[in-house]
């Protein structure tokens, strides 16, 4: 037998939806756009069955189902109200004016079909004549009739009561969602901004300082800081150790290892092997070596990262935590991020010190170009101005010996032409000394010893030496090694050499002289050091010291010719001169000649 | 007795050399230049030439090699204020032995006159 069901629904897309899906299950469907209509429809079609919407023009779901109730004819079809707000109120209301049942829009197909189902198999039943029963119940202080069977009553008001304590549940869960969502997306923000900051500062410093501590300083801070690393520190690869060269500390306690060699503890294997490592508890690693320091400062998880430029390790970014302690993929690559940036400015400070030793090279050798050529200059003019001196001198001179040989001995006379003669030697000293060293001719070559010849000087000068309290070492032994050229005039730079070390040592002291072969841009040299324990020479003086005529003692001694001479036998020998003083520690006069090469 | 030509450019020493010579009894005359020199040789004949090298017009290396080609009797000394052994090498080669350096060691200067003498006067 069909069963014929009628639904009330002002909305033709909801009321043919319900059609469908009830005359797909056999049953038969008579639709009402209000409750108005639905009623005229009720009596005259009688169906076994009324769904009604609530919200309807003319006369709502609610006058709708007191009418039917209310009527004897038909106040035994099930009703049942489709509700649609949330909360118990409106299924209140519907039992106030007798409705049967209640589905809650929006509603599931089967649920729906599953209560109309029901709803007639209890009618059956009551046709039957089991179920009949008034039900009092009290709600919100009104005393209600309900004519319905109590289970269903409270299995209705159960899950109208469970499915809002669901949606409350599930709104405040949403909600707190929402909130953290919020609360991260902040955080998540003022994290990447501030990592960002931090990239951009390092990007920033890098750009603009070659101070490798600084750069380095500057990584190890940042990746602490920001990475909430307890412990970083920055080592430098020299050789076969690492030296830390930077660090930072949460607690600002000290980095345990200062000095690693490659292959020791995790940081040694990080160098060794160039890649990643990352440790979860340094405690259980066997290869750690610093466990007391772990322990002291709670240290747990370690990663070391080597700082790598184009395929090459040059040290090992160390990021040491407190505890156990993971790594999200992003704090990775922010320290992977944080080591280029070191292994860049490692790159760039190694870069940049390897063009200032060159440039540092160039200006000396410049130095030395601008001194040679000043001097071949002035030693031109200076041999003109010698031999016009040395007439006039001549003359002097001559007058002087023919007042010497007429004077009597002992006489003032005779100590006055002394005193003239004397001085026109010096005169004449001064003017060889100009010609010596403005000579541009080249030195009479054989093989020679430069060795010998310092032994040479060494024996002439003895007396003076013994005189001046002057202490002489020789390091290693002066050596066998040949050079081409003058051997007297080497030994006059020689002199000149220690005389001068003695005259800056007037209270005595040490002279050591080392000589040495070495290999400087594929030429061999003989080279010999004259360091003194004397009074040094000045800054400002220095650059001037090889100058003809430029001399710091009194007049009767220095003719401040002596190391311009010696600068050109040396020049003319295709050696080079040049003199350190660091501060307070006397001078050293450096000779280098090239060997003879075999 | 001989006779000496002191030839140089400076009139004082010229005249210093031809007071200090004309002392130990030798008849000296000066010329102030090598031309002048090769002049006074040809009429004066001189036993023996102290001759300068620096000098304008005509210097003491050129006047040497033109006395050694017309006069080889005569003996030469040079006298230089140029030490260094290119001059003194230039001056060999060019026939004079015997050289004295300026400032002029007068006693040497003597020595070396004397000994000079003996050996042309026989
Ligand atoms: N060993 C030395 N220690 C200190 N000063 C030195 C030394 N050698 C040279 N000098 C300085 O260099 C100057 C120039 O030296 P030099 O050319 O030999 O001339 P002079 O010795 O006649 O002064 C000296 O006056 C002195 O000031």
């Amino acid at each position: 037998m069909e069963r014929k069901i009628l639904v009330a629904e002002d909305s033709p897309t909801q009321a043919e939806h319900l059609r469908l899906l009830l005359e797909r299950e056999g049953y038969q469907v008579i639709l009402a756009a209000n409750g108005k209509e639905g009623l005229e429809k009720v009596h005259r079609e009688r169906p076994d069955l009324i769904i009604s919407d609530i919200v309807m023009p003319e006369m709502d779901g609610y006058e709708f189902c007191r009418a039917v109730k209310s009527n004897e004819a038909t106040k035994r079809i099930p009703l049942v109200l489709l509700t649609g707000s949330r909360g118990p109120g409106s299924i209140l209301r519907g039992l106030q004016h007798g409705a049967d049942n209640f589905i809650r829009k929006p509603f599931e197909s089967d649920y729906l079909l599953e209560r109309v189902r029901r709803i007639f198999e209890h009618l059956d039943l009551r046709e039957r004549g089991h179920l009949e029963m008034e039900v009092t119940i009290h709600v919100g202080g009104k005393e209600l009739q309900i004519t319905t069977d109590k289970q269903q009553i409270i299995e209705l008001l159960f899950s109208t009561f469970e499915d809002i304590s669901r949606l409350n549940d599930e709104l405040k869960d949403a909600q707190r969602k929402l909130e953290s969502y919020a609360k991260n997306l902040e955080s998540m923000v003022r994290d990447r901004t501030a990592r960002l900051d931090a990239l951009v500062a390092v990007m920033q410093k890098l750009g603009s300082s070659l101070d490798l501590d600084e750069v380095l300083n500057f990584v190890v801070h940042s990746a602490g800081e920001l990475l909430k690393i307890t412990h970083v520190g920055a080592y430098l690869l020299k050789g076969e150790t690492l030296e830390l060269c930077a660090e930072y500390s949460e607690s600002h306690s000290r980095q345990e290892a200062r000095k690693l060699n490659v292959g020791e503890s995790v940081g040694g294997y990080v160098a060794a092997s160039g890649e990643i490592c990352y440790v979860e508890d340094v405690l259980k690693d066997p290869r750690w070596a610093a466990a007391a320091w772990a322990r002291r400062e709670g240290i747990g998880s370690f990663v070391g990262l080597p700082l790598k430029y184009e395929g090459t390790t040059l040290g090992v970014l160390s990021c040491a935590v407190r505890g156990i302690r993971s790594f999200s993929r992003d704090e990775m690559r922010l320290m992977e991020t944080f080591a280029n940036a070191a292994a860049n400015a490692i790159n760039n400070a190694e870069t940049h010190s390897r063009l200032e030793e060159s440039f540092e090279e160039l200006r000396r050798q410049q130095q030395m170009i601008i001194r040679a050529e000043k001097l071949s200059a002035l030693g031109t003019l200076a041999a003109g101005a010698a031999h016009e001196v040395l007439n006039p001198a001549n003359i002097i001179g001559l007058y002087a010996q023919r007042m010497l040989n007429r004077s009597a001995g002992g006489s003032d006379e005779r100590k006055e032409a002394e005193v003239i003669w004397r001085n026109v030697e010096r005169i004449t000293k001064i003017c060889d000394g100009l010609r010596r060293f403005s000579r541009n001719e080249a030195p009479k070559t054989a093989p020679f010893r430069p060795g010998e010849a310092i032994e040479e000087c060494l024996q002439l000068l003895g007396h003076k030496l013994r005189l001046g309290n002057i202490h002489v070492e020789k390091k290693p032994g002066l050596g066998e090694a040949a050079v081409q050229g003058d051997q007297n005039q080497m030994v006059q730079v020689f002199l000149n050499l220690i005389t001068n070390a003695v005259d800056a040592m007037p209270e005595g002291g040490t002279l050591t002289i080392v000589s040495d072969m070495l290999i400087e841009e594929g030429s061999r040299w003989w080279e010999a050091r004259f360091s003194d324990t004397g009074r040094g020479i000045p800054k400002e003086v220095l650059p001037r010291i090889f100058d003809p005529f430029f001399t710091t003692k009194p007049e009767d001694k220095g003719t401040g010719l002596g190391l311009a001479v010696t600068h050109g036998i040396v020049d003319a020998h295709g050696g080079t001169i040049w003199a350190e003083s660091p501060p307070d520690q006397g001078a050293t006069f450096i000779v280098r000649l090239p060997l003879e090469t075999a | 007795m001989a006779r000496i030509l002191v030839v140089d450019d400076e009139m004082d020493i010229r005249s210093f050399l031809v007071d200090e010579l004309a002392l130990l009894r030798h008849e000296v005359a000066g010329a102030a230049n090598g031309m002048e020199a090769l002049e006074k040789v040809k009429t004066w004949k001189p036993h023996l030439v102290l001759l300068d090298i620096r000098m304008p017009i005509m210097d003491g290396l050129a006047a040497l090699k033109n006395l050694r080609g017309e006069h080889p009797e005569i003996a030469v000394i040079m006298m230089t204020a140029d030490r260094d052994e290119g001059v003194a090498k230039e001056t060999i080669t060019a026939g004079a032995f015997d050289y004295v350096t300026k400032p002029v060691d007068l006693e040497r200067l003597k020595m070396l006159v004397e000994t000079k003498l003996i050996d042309v006067l026989g």
